[in-house]
This record gives structure tokens, sequence and C-alpha cells, in this order.
């Protein structure tokens, strides 16, 4: 018994049900309808939400929910379909029909517009009606929802009656028997708004908003994957309007024809459209717009407006427009990531601007004894100091065309480094474009290690005198900038070590310090490998500087009292590490004699040799008086019985030539070619020497007879007792051999140089060998070309001629011939 | 007697019974909630009276019972069970499901 | 992964008791014998991964080996297993085809399965046992048209002509032939104390209720009437219960299968069972369990408890279409492998996960132990325990939103009063007529309450409430190889882990793992 009271009590309650005085589905259904259109017709405030839903609820529970929702459904179509619909349609007006069929849409603008807004109000407020009578509805039939969504096989009745408003609403005819619905109206009225906005008037766009919102709102089916009506059908419209009237506008900006104009519209054009997709359209279409505009717009032209004569970017290169770069830029790194059309345009005007540079450099070169006017001319651009020391020394002039082109080169570096910087935004790709066409051109220039090589010697003798440490530091870093972009950096080496040693043996230098700065930026920049001999040459001064003043005291110490003392300051140069031609004893194949020099000097260099063999026993020592100087005491006889003394400084070679005079009776005079027996001295020294005191009319020691610009092998020399000269101390110059090598010269260097770099090329062959035993041709060149690349650009058949040489010389052997295959020889 | 703000709405059963309790607790309800909707303008929303004619006055005192349980409860941990009488459990099983809560 | 081609289950005769069961000792002293067999092979590493162990191998075949697989069967030395198709695949006999077979036997045969006619061995019915049937309802039962569909709630009252064991309280008017045979060897082995019930091959789609519920009460009959022979003629009187409901049609277990607590070993390889009931933990007694061959996609949190705490020792879970641990949805991942922390390595690979710890010497204690790898993204249910795809809806839909005001952690009031609903006496009687009589959606909440309370109650395993509707479900990746497929053994160093799914329920949205605990 208890068990059945239990059962009983599990039953579905009915007690609140059973109250219901109708269970019958159409009476329940027929308060429920007219309700429902009470909502629609904005009534709701007299229905009570409860009895609505109850009837709603019994009639589920009547397992009538089927019924239900297809009544509603029902429902909700007639109300669209007679009402809404008509409501639309009337509201849009025949000229909005007819510009739906023609296309004329300029002309009655304003009307259209009007027409159109007062469609979009009327359809805007339709569906916003609808949405929230929906809302009202869904509530309550929520519970037939609830039984709905259980079984999954239809669409909540919101959902549904989304689509019914999409079907019996926007795809109505706008006129009965037109094929053209009002979603078509919609469509067109929207981009012909947008169209209005786009040639600078003003529309509401909160207006289209809704529209929009509404279009996103509706999907073409009522499944899951049914896409949006607004990426289904407006979107393309848009793209494919957007798309026309951008390529219109690069037509007209084109024929327009002003670059900067151009740059402005497009950036106004994108803020425009980014805008435009926040504010009216939505916010996925902007990257497709976008897209659009970058395509049709930028990347189609582009090239032409960088190219625009007169206004592209050469133009604003030549006026330094930052801005207008700027905006060419951010244009083209829209549409490229390399920005290529810029890129070309930059490095060809860099190239054609270096090239400028390179030519002026040639021409100042060629312009053999120019006027001082015209040198004036050309150095209109130099610093001011600097020409204020030319007056008071003159400074060859080839020297000085180097360093103007240096400085060239520099300014031209810096405008560029300020546009790649403000206008490029640090753009690292156009930054080594740039740096590649610097190096382009400053290679095309075949003298642009000599020059760069000049630029430092200049600086380092008497430049930095005056500057600030930071200024120096500058000035270097500046020419190290130029150093790296020299493609044969072995060349520069051998340049910088001919000046340097120049500096170092002369003291011309003006700062050790500087100079020590200089070569561990060099150390930074190109490698070890490429300083060491630099520092070695450092090394044997400083060594050098020891050495005399050992000797020195040893002097001091073993003192001979019948001499005079004779003070000997010495540097002592390790071969290999100085320039080849201060080391040279040979010139052209024919082995130099050492100078003889006179009997005094003869004792002092023995006496020297022995010292330092006594220390460095194994050494050779040998002497380049070439490159020495030295201070002697002349006692001139005047023709009036006074007797004048002054001391000069001369080169050592001026000393021996000088001292040959001590022994010669007063009057008598030596030809040339005795002095040059007696001497020993190198024939073009001796000239050199010779014009310094023969020629210049401030430090004419010597008298030469004839008297002539020349010297000649036929010339006699004879002692200037009549030397007149305002300082105790005067100092004699060499005429200094061109700075800037002639073509001999020139010549002389390449082939050293390519004497050099076989052996480099030799040298890093067997290398790469040794460790790989085994390669094929391709595979060692490649290696030995990355391996010299820091330091030159081999010649490819250089490097062919130099593996056959090593084969001959059986460093290597050709193991086959296909492909062809060396192997390293043990 | 009330706007659609007022703090406070009436449930009532179809037996007469009236329940006074704050429109947020009223609110744990689905359906209370959408009737209460001051967006849709139905009368309860408006009056803030909603007549239950489906529940009777000791159906809905449980239900008040539990809407005030619930908002005690609301972000507790281990909650414990409320108390249903067993007569009453089946009609409140069809009350919950009406009231969706 | 050796375990994922489906083997085919070695030659298995079922047992059909001889004539005199019970009475020849000869056959008694064979029983025994074969039990010592049977529990090595249990224990065996090398046994066939997801199929039973032969249980009766060769005491009335004598050609039952593998090497005769395939040989054909001849006709009337007993009903045997009829191979279809490859060796591989499906054994099951079309089931058509199968029906027909036994019409035609029937013909032959008179439509009655007589225990009393030993001349074939077909006969499923002891003798002595006709009477316990009633011929009236053999006959009616045995009519061919019957389909396999059990009419429910025809339950006729209860029989009452059982003389000695319980007999089942079903009596169907169309009861299908495979329920019948199923019957017959449930009632065998009720009478001869059998307790190894094997109900393979049946070609069942559901088991019938009431055909279980009778082994609860089985008992061994001692088995001799004459002095034991020899010393292991002894044997416990305690049941091992064994149910083999193999190579069936099965889609759903019942309860009744679960009411069985002395049950040791269940087998319901090569079924069509897409899940495993949560009501599985009630088998605390449980030791081997044979799911393989189904279509599980995963298992019940319950089963994992029991290989934690239980006495299950021996799961064969594989091959089954369970997702890849690779392909499924991971949101936390739980290992940290020792050795890629000893490389100073931040993340770790998939790869990394899925191996097993290296170590040295003696296996270390989680060797053999379960271990968690990874949890799947949590899907919460709405009231009426339906997933919410928490996926964007698609449609602008003001319904679609789960109630905002349903808290997380308190229950709702359908909740509440379902779970009064539970302790409801009678609960149980009621009839799905009855049930459907509620509204359509508080219908299905009923049925979960009826389910549970035959469960005997659902705790959530997280919070350990009583619960009706899960309104939280996500699944768990454990590796369960040291008690996999007759593994039984640690896990070797280094080894790669084969983690399960299980799946977890939680009874609010609050209770959800515990994440940061990990």
């Amino acid at each position: 018994m208890a068990a059945m009271r239990a059962r009983h009590k599990i039953r579905a309650p009915r007690r609140g049900l059973n109250a219901a005085k109708t269970d019958d589905f159409d009476s329940l259904w027929t308060v429920l309808s007219s309700s429902l259109t009470e909502i629609h017709t904005k009534n709701a405030s007299t229905l009570s939400f409860e009895e609505l839903y109850r009837n709603a609820y019994r009639i589920v529970l009547m397992m009538r929910g089927d019924d239900l929702y297809e009544s509603v459904k029902k429902l909700e179509k007639d109300w669209l379909r007679d009402t809404v619909q008509k409501r639309i349609t009337d509201s849009i007006s025949s000229s909005l029909v007819r510009a739906q069929e023609s296309t004329d849409i300029q002309d009655q603008s304003e009307e259209r517009r009007a027409a159109g807004e007062k469609f979009m109000g009327v359809l805007k407020e339709a569906w916003e009606d609808h949405q929230l009578c929906m809302g009202m509805i869904t509530d309550v039939l929520m519970y037939m929802d609830r039984i709905i969504s259980t079984d999954k096989s239809k669409p909540s009745i919101y959902i549904v009656s989304m689509g019914l408003f999409r079907d019996y609403v926007l795809r109505a005819p706008v006129r009965p028997d037109s094929p053209i619905t009002v979603a078509d109206v919609l469509e067109s009225t929207v981009l012909f708004m947008i169209s209005l906005e786009r040639v600078g008037h003003i529309i509401e766009r909160p207006l289209i908003r809704h529209c929009i919102s509404m279009l996103e709102g509706l999907y073409e089916s009522e499944k899951e994957e049914g896409e949006k009506l607004y990426l289904s059908t407006f979107e393309p419209a848009f793209i494919k309007t957007s798309k026309e009237f951008y390529q219109a506008e690069g037509r007209r900006l084109l024929e327009i024809g002003d670059a900067t104009t151009f740059c402005r519209i497009s950036s106004q054009r994108i803020t425009e459209e980014q805008e435009r997709c926040l504010s009216t359209l939505a916010m996925m279409t902007e990257p497709k717009v976008l897209e659009v505009l970058d395509n049709e717009l930028i990347r189609k032209n582009i090239d032409e407006v960088v190219m625009l004569e007169g206004t592209g970017v050469r133009h604003m290169l030549d006026h330094n427009l930052l801005e207008g770069l700027r905006s060419v830029y951010s244009l083209n790194a829209r549409v490229d990531p390399k920005k290529d059309s810029l890129a070309r345009v930059v490095n060809k005007r860099i190239v054609e601007l270096g090239k400028e540079i390179n030519a002026s450099s040639i021409v100042v070169a060629q312009a053999a004894q120019p006027t001082k006017d015209a040198k004036d001319a050309k150095d209109a651009g130099t610093e001011k100091k600097e020409k204020g020391k030319e007056k008071e020394k003159p400074v060859n002039q080839q020297t000085l065309s180097a360093i103007q082109w240096v400085d060239d080169i520099l300014a031209l570096k810096r405008q560029f480094d300020t546009v790649w910087e403000q206008s490029f935004l640090s753009d690292q790709g156009l930054q080594s474009s740039i740096m590649a066409s610097f190096a382009n051109f400053i290679n095309m220039n075949p003298r642009s290690s000599e020059y760069l090589s000049l630029f430092f010697d200049e600086n380092l003798k008497k430049g930095i005198k005056g500057k600030t440490e930071s200024e120096v530091d500058t000035l270097l870093d500046n020419g190290i900038t130029l150093l790296r972009y020299i493609k044969d950096k072995d060349l520069f080496e051998t340049y910088y070590k001919k000046h340097l040693s120049r500096r170092l043996l002369m003291k011309r230098s003006a700062s050790t310090d500087a100079e020590r700065q200089m070569i561990s930026k060099m150390k930074m920049e190109v490698g070890n490998q490429f300083t060491q001999r630099i520092e070695a040459m450092f090394k044997d001064m400083t060594v050098s500087e020891d050495l005399t003043a050992n000797y020195k005291s040893h002097i001091a110490r073993s003192a001979d009292p019948d001499q005079k003392p004779v003070d000997l300051e010495i540097n002592v140069l390790t071969s290999t590490m100085w320039p080849m031609e201060i080391m040279a004893n040979t010139k052209d194949g024919v082995v130099q004699l050492p100078c003889i020099f006179p009997r005094e000097i003869e004792n002092l260099k023995q006496s020297f040799e022995k010292f330092y063999l006594d220390k460095h026993s194994g050494r050779k020592l040998s002497w380049q008086a070439g490159m020495g100087t030295a201070d002697i005491r002349a006692t001139f006889k005047r023709s009036n019985g006074k007797v004048q003394k002054h001391e000069i400084n001369v080169s050592t070679y001026m000393m021996v030539i000088l001292l040959l005079f001590n022994d010669l009776p007063d009057g008598k005079s030596l030809s040339f070619e005795e002095i040059e027996e007696r001497t020993r001295i190198p024939k073009n020294d001796l000239i050199r020497n010779l014009q310094s005191l023969a020629l210049v009319a401030k430090t004419r020691i010597l008298r030469k007879s004839p008297m002539s610009r020349e010297i000649n092998p036929a010339d006699r020399f004879s002692f200037n007792h009549e030397f007149q000269s305002p300082f105790v101390k005067v100092r004699i110059g060499v005429v200094a051999g061109a700075k800037v090598e002639d073509q001999e010269q020139r010549k002389e260097t390449e082939k050293k140089m390519a004497d050099e770099r076989g052996g480099s090329i030799e040298a890093a062959i067997v290398r790469i060998m040794k460790q790989r035993k085994k390669l094929t041709h391709s595979q060692l060149m490649t290696e030995t070309l990355t391996q010299l690349s820091t330091r030159f650009v081999p010649d490819v058949s250089m490097v062919k001629k130099r593996i056959e040489s090593l084969i001959d010389r059986e460093y290597l052997e050709r193991l086959s011939e296909e492909p062809p295959t060396y192997g390293y020889v043990a | 007697m009330a706007d659609s703000t007022s703090e406070y709405v009436t449930l009532v059963s179809c037996d007469g019974f009236e329940f006074i309790l704050p429109r947020s607790t009223a609110c744990i309800s689905g359906t209370i909630r959408r009737m209460l909707d001051p967006a849709s303008k139905f009368s309860e929303a408006l009056t803030g009276r909603c007549v239950l004619e489906t529940l009777t006055g000791v159906v809905l005192e449980k239900v008040c019972e539990y809407f005030f349980y619930n908002e005690k409860h609301k972000d507790q941990a281990n909650v414990p069970d409320m108390d249903i009488p067993p007569e009453l459990c089946l009609e409140l099983l069809m009350a919950a499901d009406y009231l969706d809560t | 992964m050796d375990s994922e081609v489906p083997l085919p289950p070695p030659r298995r005769i079922r047992h059909r008791s001889p004539a005199r069961a019970g009475t020849s000792p000869s056959s008694s002293i064979a029983s025994s014998f074969r039990k010592a067999r049977r529990l090595s092979r249990f224990d065996d590493r090398s046994s066939q991964p997801s199929s039973d162990p032969a249980l009766f191998s060769s005491d009335d075949i004598p050609a039952s080996g593998l090497e005769n697989y395939n040989a054909p069967v001849t006709g009337g030395a007993g009903r045997k297993r009829r191979y279809r198709g490859t060796w591989w695949g499906e054994q099951v006999i079309d089931p058509k085809r199968k029906r027909a077979d036994f019409k035609e036997k029937r013909q032959v045969d008179s439509g009655v399965w007589m225990g009393s006619d030993e001349s074939t061995a077909e006969s499923l019915l002891p003798s002595e046992d006709a009477s316990a049937w009633g011929e009236d309802l053999l006959k009616t039962v045995l009519d061919p048209k019957a389909t396999g569909k059990y009419p429910q709630g025809l339950a006729l009252p209860k029989a009452t002509a059982a003389p000695v064991l319980p007999l089942p309280i079903w009596k169907g008017l169309h009861e299908s032939e495979q329920h019948k045979f199923a019957r017959a060897v449930v009632n065998d082995c009720l009478e001869k104390g059998e307790d190894s019930i094997d109900l393979g091959n049946f070609d069942l789609r559901e088991i019938p209720p009431g055909l279980l519920q009778p082994l609860q009460h089985l008992t061994k009959l001692p088995s001799v009437k004459e002095a034991p022979l020899s010393e292991n003629a002894y044997s416990s009187l305690q049941p091992f219960l064994r149910v083999y409901l193999s190579g069936n049609s099965l889609t759903t277990l019942n309860n009744e299968l679960f009411e069985l607590g002395d049950l040791k070993v269940l087998s319901v390889r090569n079924n069509k069972l897409s899940e495993i009931p949560y009501t599985i933990q009630k088998l605390a007694a449980l030791e081997v369990l044979n799911v393989s061959v189904n279509l599980l996609t995963h298992l019940p949190w319950e089963l994992l408890r029991l290989l934690q705490h239980g006495e299950l020792k021996h799961l064969t879970a594989f091959p089954n279409p369970f997702p890849s641990i690779e392909e499924g949805e991971i949101t936390k991942w739980h290992r940290q492998p020792r050795k890629s922390q000893e490389n100073g390595k931040p993340e770790t690979s998939l790869e990394d996960q899925l191996r097993f710890d290296e170590y040295e010497g003696s296996p270390p204690k989680n060797a053999w132990a379960t271990i968690h790898v990874a949890t799947s993204p949590i899907t919460r249910r709405d009231m009426e325990g339906n997933p919410i795809d928490d996926g964007s809806a698609s449609v602008v839909t003001p319904v679609a939103l789960p109630p905002s005001s349903s808290t997380p952690s308190a229950p709702s009031l359908r909740e509440l009063a379902l779970r009064a609903v539970c302790k409801l006496p009678g609960l149980e009687q009621v009839t799905d007529d009855e049930l459907d009589d509620f509204p359509s959606l508080v219908a299905p909440l009923m049925y979960q309450a009826r389910k549970i309370r035959a469960a005997g109650g659902q705790r959530c395993s997280v919070c350990q409430h009583e619960y009706v509707v899960p309104r939280t479900s996500w699944l768990e990746w454990w590796d369960c190889t040291p008690h996999e497929s007759g593994m039984k053994r640690p896990r070797t160093s280094g080894e790669k882990l084969r983690p399960l799914p299980f799946q977890r329920h939680g009874c609010s949205w609050a209770c959800v793992p515990r994440l940061q605990n990990i």
C-alpha cells in the first residue's frame, strides 16, 4: 500500500494547469495572436506578460508547440509582408528607383540624397521596431523556444523572424513587377552617400551605420554557416565601387603631376577610409578597402609618382623636403616592405651625386697648375681655416682635391643620413641600400683609397689642431664611415702606411693620441689583422726613441774628445712592417748603392751600427738616408766681411750635399754629376733636394749656374755666402714630391699591390686547402673570395692564375677534371 | 503603485497570496526577469506586480524562499542543500521549469 | 599501440553442461583443473591484448587450439561459434542470417528446445529444469517472428514455479531467440553453481531485463557427491563471479549488471557501447574489466577510482575510438618530466609530456600508479544538463545566452527539486509512461533522477555533493598502462605513456578542476 501511495505521488502535478479555463489550442492562440499584434503596434502596456507566457506554456504542454511555432511564423510573415513592407516601399521615392536604373548620379544629387535619407530613416525605424518587438515576443515564447532548442532541428523564433524580415522586407520588390528590391536600393543609396562623402560632402553617418548594422545582423540563411548579408552583398559592391573610385583617383592625381600632393591626398584617403569603416561601415571591411586603396591608388602609381619630373623624389632629395620624403616612404612602405620604388630613385640619385663628386675631384686633379683664383673658386666649399693655412703654406693642389672629395662625400652622407633618419624612419632595408649606393660610387673612383688616406693624413698632420677631442673623434669617425665603403681595403692600408710613415719619420704628426685613436677605430671597423702592421710601425718608433737615448748615453760614456759630437736620433724600422718604397733599396730592378755619407757621418753610422749590433746580433741595418733630417750650423761669410750664422734644418740628403761644400774652397763649384757621383743620392731625390737648396728663393743656400728653373746634369752649384734670412733657424723643406701620386707612381703602387695581393691570395688558397684537403674549383673560389673580401675584392682571373701557379709549384694537385677538383699536397 | 524602476516587486499566487521581494532577487527567475524587463513595457514591467496564475501560494512561498537561498549562496563554495518537503518537490520542479530557474 | 589491431579472440568453446552435470567425478576434476589454468592465464603478460582469456579450453572439444581456428565446424557436435568474414574482423554472424539458421533448426526441431533432448548438444536446458520453465510459456516464447525488442511495462506477476533458485521476475510473451538463449545459459549456471557466465556471441542488442539479477544470489554447489579424489579438487564455495558479454551488439549496459556487487570479471568486448555508465563504481569487487572493441570515446571517471582505490587490476581498453591525446583539446598539462627540467629547458614538448620519467634501479612508486597527464577544456551545461557552446553565437538572439541569474555555485531550483525527487519512495517503480506524462522539458530530468536513484546516487567528483544534473564536464587524461592489457608491470624507464580519456562531471559551475593545485 505504501508503494502504491508513493507511486501516486510521482505524477506530473496538474494543479496549476487544471485551473485553466480553456484548454483548446485555437482559443489560446486567438488570445496570443491578437496580443502579438498588439506588441507590433506598440500597445504592450495593456498586456500581461504572465498571461501570454502562460498561454504559450499551456500550448506547449498540450504538445502543440510545433503548431504554435508555425502560427507565430505565419503571423510574423503576414505582418512583415502586409504592413512593414508597404511602409518601406512607400518611402522609396520614384527618383531613387530611377537612379537605380540609370547611372547619371551627380545630376540630381541633392534630391536623391534627401530621398535616400528619408528611405533609410524609415528602414532603420522598421528594423529597430522589428528587433524590439521580436525581442519581446521571444521573451513571451521563451518556453516554446526552450523546447525548440532541445531538438536543434529548428532555429529559434527570433532567428526565423529575422529571416522573415530579410525575405519579406529587404528582398521585396520596390514596386510591384519591378526586379529591383529594397536591398538593392539600400545598397545603391549607401554607396551613393559614400561617393558623396568622398568628394567632400557631409553625410548622415549614424543613419548609414544603422542600416549597415542591420545588414550585419542578418544572414543569408538560418543555418549556422549562413553568411552575413553585409558580407555577401554589400561589402563586395562597396569594394567594387571603391576600386573604381581609386583607379580614377590615381589617374586624376597623376595628371596633377605633383608628388607632394599625391602623397598628401593618399594619406588623407587612408585616414578617411579608416574613419569610414569605423563610423559608417564595419570594422571588418577596413583591411579589405585599404587593400584596394593600396593596390589601386598606391601600388599602381607609386613608381610614377616617385619618378615625377620636377616634383618627385629627386626633387625632394635635392631640396631636402623631408616631409615629402616621409610621406613617399610611408606610402611605399604600405605596398612594398622593401620599398623598391623609393630605394631605386634614392640610390640612383646618390650615385649621380657621387659621380659628380668624383668627376669634380678629377677635374681639380687635372688642372695641373691652376691659378690662385681658380683654386679659390674650387675651394669655395672648404672651411676657412684650411684656406688660411693654404696661404701660408701652399698645399699641393691634388691633395686639396682629395680632401675636397672626402669632404664632399661626407656632406652627402650627412644629407642622406638626415633623410634616412627623419623621412625613412631609420628603415633597415633602405639603410643598407643607401650604403650600397655609397660604396658603389666611392669605388667608382679608382683613387678613393688614396684620397681617403690623404684625408686622414691631412687631418692628423694639422687638421686637428685647435679642435676638441670630440670634434676629432667625429672627424675620424666620418673618415672611418667612408672606409667602410671602400672595397680595396688593402690598397687603403698601403696608402695609409705610406702616409703614416711620413708623418712618423718627419715628425709631422700632430698628436700621437689622435693617431692611436685612429688605429683603434680602424681596428674596430676592419679588424685586427689590418692594423697589425700599423701598430708595429708605432712600436718601432717608441723602441727607436729608447735606442736613441741609450746610444746617447753610450756615446757620452765613451766620448771621443777629438770629435765634435754629432747628435744622432735614429729610427730603426722593421723592414716588413713599413711601406715598401721607404725600405726599397732597389729601383727598377737595379740595386741602389747606399748613399755615401761624409766622413763624420760615416763614423757616426759605424759607431751606431756597432752599438746596435752588440745589442741585437744577427740583424742587418740598412740606412735610409732619404727619410732623415739634419740640423746643421752654417757660417755665411758675406762679401762685406760680415759673418752670419744660421742653424739650418735640412733633409739628410741636403746635409750630405752641403757637407760636400765644406771641403770645397770658396768660389769653387760642383757640377750636378759630380755631386751625384760623390754622394750616390738617387737622381730623383738629388734633383728635389737641389731644387730646394738652389731654386727656392727663400732658402737659396746654393747658387746654380746657369740660373734656370730646371736642374740639368750640366748645372754647377756653389755655396751661396749671400744667403739671407730674417731667422736664425731656417728650415728647408724638400720640394715635396706630389703627395698624390703621379701616373708613374700609381702604376708602381698598383704593381706592388698586385704582387702583394697575389701573395695574399696564395696564402688564402693554401690555408683553405690545408684545412679542407680536397675541394672543387668553384668551392675553392667561393671560399677564397669570402676570406679575402674584408681586405679587397680579388680578380677572379687572378685567383685562377694563382691556383695554376700553386699547382706548378706542387702545393696543389688536380684530382679530377669533371668537376675540376684540387687536392692539397702536404 | 510602482514604476518600472522600483526596487521591490510583488509576486502574486493564483490563490491570492502576495510576496514582496527585491527586484533583483525575483529576477533570479529567467521568466520573471523577462516579465519585468523595463524595455518591453509589458504591464508587469510597468506596475511591478506579477500575478503567477500557475503557482499556488504554498509553492510560490517555497519559490521565494529559494530566491533568497540562491541570493545568499551566490558565490559560496559547498552550498548546503535547501530543504524541500517531499510532497512539494514535484510541484516545485514544475514551477522551476515554468520560471526557468 | 600493438593492441589496436582487433585480434580475434582465441577459440573459445562455450561450456554446455553435460546432460548429467555434476554427477561425474571426472568432470569436477576437470573443472578444478581448468580453474587453475585460467588463473594462470590472467597473469600471463603475453596473452592477447584485448580478448578475454580462453576459459574452457579443451575438456569437451579436442581440437580447440588456434591451429584449427578456421577448421570447418562439424554440425551436431555442439553449438559452436560460426565465423564469418576475415579472421580478424567481425566474428558475429550477420544477425539475419543467424536467425535464419535458428529458424531452420527450429523446423527440424519442432521449435522447442527441450533440455531433455539429449540427442543434440543444442540442448541448453538440463532436463531436470524443464518443469521450472513451463512448457506452455516456452512454446509461446519461441515464436519465430519474435523481435529482439523486449516490450517494457508488460511485467507479469512473479513466476511462482521456481523450485530451488529464485527465477527471474521477467516473463515476456515475445522473447527473442537470443534472449531466450541467454536466459537458458544463466539459469544453467545458477543451477550448476557455475560462477563463470558466458553470454558471448549471442547477438544480444541489449541485456534482457531480469537476466542478470538472479546472479546476485548465485552460490556454488559443492561439486561432488562422492569424496574428492585429490586435494586440489577442493575449491572455494565463494563464487568467483565472471560475466562474459563479449561479441554481442550491446549499445547500453543496464543497471542490473552493476548490481552484481561480487562481480570479479566483466567482459563487454566487441560490442557497440558508446559509453560505460558511471554506475560501474558499484562493482567494488571488480578485478578484471575488458571494454575493448567498442565505440567508446571516453571512460567514466568512476572507473579510474576503481583502478586507484578499488580492486581493479586489469583493464583492457584498447582498441576503442578514443581521441588521441595529440588531437585532443588540452588546456592544462600536468606532467613536468624530470629529464627536461635538468636540461633547464623551460618548455616541454608533447613528446616529453608523454614519456615516463627516466629512472634507474628499482621502479619508483609512481611506476605503478595512474598518472594524470592532461585536462581538457571544461564544458558548461545549462540547468537541464545541455552543453552550452561557448562558441560565439553566430546569430543575434537574446535567448541563446545562459540566464545570467543562475549563479555559479548555488544549485538551481530544478536541481534542488530533483534531489528531493531522488529521495521519494517508489521512484524506481515509476514507469516510462508515467514519466512521459511530465512536460517534455521535465521528463528527461525525471528519467535522469530515476536513473541516478537506481544507481544509488551520484556524487560530484569535485565537491562530493550528491547531484542529479551535471553542470560541468571535462576530460582528464590518465595513464594506466601498468594495469592495462595484461601488462601488470611497472612502467619502464622512459616508457611512452598512453593516457586514456576519463570523463568527469561537476555539480555546479564552481565545480571545476582546481588547476592551481596541480
